[in-house]
């Protein structure tokens, strides 16, 4: 992507002083093709105004100096002939007609065909008074020629009177020009390798074109239609059957004919070198440009690559180094400050993470300690009351077991404890409320050897049994059991506590675990409500969100709370 | 992988600039080499094979082709132009122009294996597929219908028709010959062929005889020398036959303009010439010409001889 913009850019740079280049030149080139043009177009224009101002001289010095002061005869004839003789590269003939067509003086040839009318002919007809008529190119055929010779010629007509035996009479005085003059003088002509010259008529009508014959077959096509409309000495650009052609115009006078000039762009030598110059300048920097940009944009991406995968990397977690610093000093600077910003992140979240393991740590103790005063309460006043029976005996065993209790309480300070010291615990609270609670209810304990070799954290079961015996065995009558079982499935550890007592419903189930407040505000007393929140509170800071308890009671039927851990063997000092 | 990578690129640009530096020179000539066609036309230089020949070295000046053009001492000797084109193979030719000299069985023979050493153009009567690569003409065969049409709408109650055949078995002379005894057939009239083999002395005498012995008012010709002639054989008594025929020449148009002849049905002789060496050097430049070649043809008569059209066709102005 780096490699191309730069490309573009040098490119579009490129293209831009190309053009700067190019313009002008093309505008010069131009000028000078148009400037050859003009003159070529010009020295035609020359002969053949040349050619067109000798016969009106021909036909003036015919009309003013002979007809006009003789009767047509021999000597007006003889003077044709001279001049014809003179002028025979341009003139085919001289004749003078009467208006009904009869020759009245003709050089070099005299005999008219039998059969022609030149009165009806089209430059008799529309020769003027005071004036000149130019016919387009056309077979002479009045006079009879031994050699049956049939020329082309341009007539050039005008009306004349004619004093014959002493009285005037109308007439037309004609000069017949050689055709294939002007055709030579077009065919010269040179516009580049293959360029030409053809005249056509102000309508746009062919007078004479290189490829006339074939034009008229239906074998070649000129845009002389186009070209009638083009303004003078103007080189126009046309592209006409696929080809590029520039295209001069030049009307000569007295006929209103207009000389075409026509060459081919391909032949302008400068112009088409210059192009060739041009396109392979482009095209080489354009190549130069593109293997320079990828070499650099590959210099200066590449590093940048390997940095953006290092910090993306970095970012997934995927490494734990510094980010990969080469190349331009740039590039090495920037992955400097990215490893000095990481740096600082990592520190930032070790500090984070320092300060929410103290804060867990604070929220644990801070329950541990809300656990101990609540138990330790209602631990003294069951030994209270069996000392106040007078049973020393159980009281013995009760101070035995609240003893064991305490120790397996404080267990060195550690949070996480064996599920065998938790059920042991379980069971010396079990034995204090037993004498309490004067066998009102059994309890038993069904645990696995795998299961007693994992860990927990300390006091989760007995705040359960504790609220076993506070709300399923208050008004039980010696019929009351709660069992503990212990046990593990896959890779959790599963205890449950289950009695047989009053049980409550589901809302009120669901309320014990997701609030700290009081299930019922009038047994805050007892002791009951806070510690399940407590215990599910505790095991979800330890473990995560997945683990925790959950209770499955029905009303009159029982309770059985569920305390579900990830089964993890028990490693003396390890965990805390 | 990147040594490979810079060696290749340096490589094109070297290729490139050498590329470039041979175009900046001027790169090969425009159009390829001078393409040569030798022209062997079947008699002896006149005033049609005039026309045919301003055609054709129009041709040669916008194609960029060398012309050699050979004529015959002999009319219509198939033996003598045989020995021109072998001469002009040996030489180096590569293609040919022919006016066939005769039909396409003599031809065959006299060419032998030419047709596989060089390019054939046949120009003015048509050649069969296996002898020439292409034929440049008018439809013969159309062109003596529309004489015999043309007969038979104004002669067809006059007695005697005609026919002047100069012998020779080229496509061209049999086409028309078929054509117009066709129409003359169906419409019912009466004709009478005669050959006047070319080259034959007093040729316009010997017609005038034959229009004599066969008490012949209208004579038909079929090509430009046996037109001229039967012309020739009647300009000093146009009224004695009406004369028709085929190709124009000047002279044939001088004898139109004169009304000795009364109509010919004429192809663009300059357009002949030229479409016969652009079909040689197109098959000399490795492009398929097309087989045959059509060429325009009119019914000229002297009252249109001057319209805009036939004055083009009749008075081609050219190089």
């Amino acid at each position: 992507m780096l490699s191309l913009s730069f490309t573009a850019i040098a490119v579009m740079g490129m293209v831009f002083v190309g053009v700067a280049f190019y313009v002008p030149f093309y505008s010069s080139t131009m000028d000078t093709v148009s400037s050859a043009h003009r003159q070529v177009l010009e020295q035609i224009n020359l002969n053949l105004e040349d050619t067109l101002a000798s016969i009106r001289r021909v036909s003036d010095w015919v009309y003013f100096s002979d007809i006009k002061k003789s009767a047509p005869g021999e000597s007006i004839a003889r003077d044709m002939y001279t001049l014809y003789d003179v002028n025979r590269d341009r003139i085919v003939s001289i004749s003078a007609f009467t208006d009904d067509g009869k020759v009245l003086a003709s050089a070099p040839l005299s005999v008219k065909k039998p059969f022609v009318r030149p009165e009806e002919q089209e430059w008799f007809v529309s020769a003027p008074v005071d004036n000149f008529y130019i016919s387009g190119p056309h077979v002479q055929n009045l006079f009879m020629d031994s050699d049956n010779k049939y020329n082309w010629v341009v007539s050039v007509s005008r009306r004349i009177e004619v004093v014959s035996n002493g009285f005037r009479e109308n007439g037309v005085l004609l000069v017949d020009m050689n055709f294939s003059g002007i055709e030579e003088t077009c065919r010269r002509a040179a516009l580049g390798e293959t360029g030409y010259v053809y005249i056509i008529d102000a309508g746009g009508d062919l007078i004479f074109h290189p490829k006339q014959q074939n034009i008229y077959a239906g074998q070649a096509a000129e845009n002389n239609l186009a070209a009638a409309s083009y303004a003078e000495g103007v080189t126009r650009r046309e592209t006409f059957e696929g080809q590029d052609r520039l295209v001069t115009v030049k009307v000569v006078g007295y006929t209103g004919w207009k000389i075409v000039g026509v060459s081919y762009v391909s032949e302008v030598a400068p112009y088409t070198r210059v192009m060739l110059f041009v396109v392979f300048v482009l095209l080489f920097g354009i190549g130069f440009m593109l293997l320079i940009n990828l070499l650099v944009s590959a210099y200066i991406a590449t590093p940048i690559n390997r940095l953006e995968k290092s910090v993306r990397d970095l970012s997934h977690g995927g490494a734990d180094g510094s980010v990969a610093a080469a190349g331009p000093a740039e590039v090495r600077s920037l992955a400097a400050e990215i490893d000095n910003l990481l740096d600082q992140r990592r520190n930032l979240m070790n500090a984070v993470l320092k300060e929410q393991d103290l804060k867990r740590k604070s929220e644990l103790n801070a329950l541990q300690a809300q656990i101990n005063p609540h138990f330790l309460y209602n631990a003294l006043d069951s030994i209270a009351w069996v000392i106040q029976d007078g049973e020393i005996k159980s009281a013995i065993d009760l101070i035995t077991a609240l003893s064991r209790l305490f120790r397996i309480s404080i267990s060195k300070g550690r949070t996480i404890i064996s599920v065998a010291d938790e059920l042991e615990h379980a069971r010396n609270y079990l034995t204090i409320q037993s004498v309490r609670f004067k066998g009102r209810f059994g309890y038993t304990f069904s645990v696995t050897d795998e299961a007693r070799a994992c860990a927990t954290i300390k006091l989760i079961v007995q705040p359960i049994v504790e609220n076993c015996i506070n709300h399923g065995m208050e008004f039980m009558d010696g019929d009351g059991m709660i069992t503990v079982e212990a046990d593990v499935d896959g890779d959790g550890l599963f205890i449950r506590v289950r009695d047989n007592g009053m049980g409550m419903p589901e809302e009120t189930a669901q309320r014990l675990l997701s609030s700290p407040a009081p299930a019922n505000p009038g047994t805050v007393a007892a002791g009951s409500g806070i510690g399940l929140y407590n215990v599910q509170e505790r095991i979800r800071i330890y473990f995560g969100a997945e683990y925790g308890l959950s209770i499955c009671s029905e009303p009159d039927e029982g309770t059985e709370v569920t305390i579900r851990l990830p089964a993890r063997r028990y490693e003396p000092g390890a965990g805390d | 992988m990147q040594r490979l990578l810079i060696t290749l690129t340096v490589l094109l640009f070297a290729a490139y600039t050498c590329v470039f530096l041979y175009m900046f020179d001027g790169g090969p000539p425009s159009g390829g080499q001078v393409a040569e066609v030798s022209v062997v036309i079947n008699g002896p230089l006149n005033k049609y094979w005039d026309q045919v020949k301003r055609g054709m070295d129009q041709a040669a000046s916008d194609l960029g082709a060398e012309l050699v053009f050979d004529t015959l001492v002999t009319d219509h000797s198939a033996a003598e132009q045989g020995e021109l084109i072998g001469r002009e193979l040996d030489g180096g030719t590569k293609a040919f122009v022919i006016a066939p000299a005769a039909g396409d069985t003599v031809m065959k023979r006299v060419l032998g294996g030419v047709s596989e050493k060089a390019v054939i153009v046949a120009c003015g009567s048509r050649m069969g597929s296996g002898l020439a690569d292409a034929s440049v003409s008018a439809d013969n065969r159309a062109m003596g219908e529309a004489l015999g049409e043309r007969i038979v709408a104004y002669e067809r109650f006059r007695p005697g028709i005609l026919i002047i055949t100069d012998g020779s078995g080229t496509e061209s002379e049999l086409s028309r010959l078929l054509g117009l005894t066709s129409v003359l057939s169906r419409a019912g009239a009466r004709y009478s062929v005669r050959v006047v083999p070319p080259g034959t002395r007093d040729m316009a005498g010997r017609v005038a005889a034959y229009a004599l012995t066969e008490n012949a008012r209208t004579v038909v010709a079929l090509n430009s020398v046996t037109l001229t002639a039967a012309g020739e054989a009647f300009s000093a008594n146009p009224h004695r036959a009406r004369v028709y025929g085929a190709d124009s020449s000047p002279d044939i148009v001088s004898l139109l303009e004169k009304r000795v002849i009364t109509c010919v049905v004429a192809q663009n002789a300059y357009l002949l010439g030229y479409l016969s060496v652009e079909s040689a050097v197109a098959e000399l430049r490795g492009k398929r010409a097309d087989a045959v070649v059509p060429v325009g043809c009119a019914v000229i008569t002297a009252n249109n001889m001057y319209t805009k059209e036939h004055e083009r066709l009749l008075f081609p102005f050219g190089r």
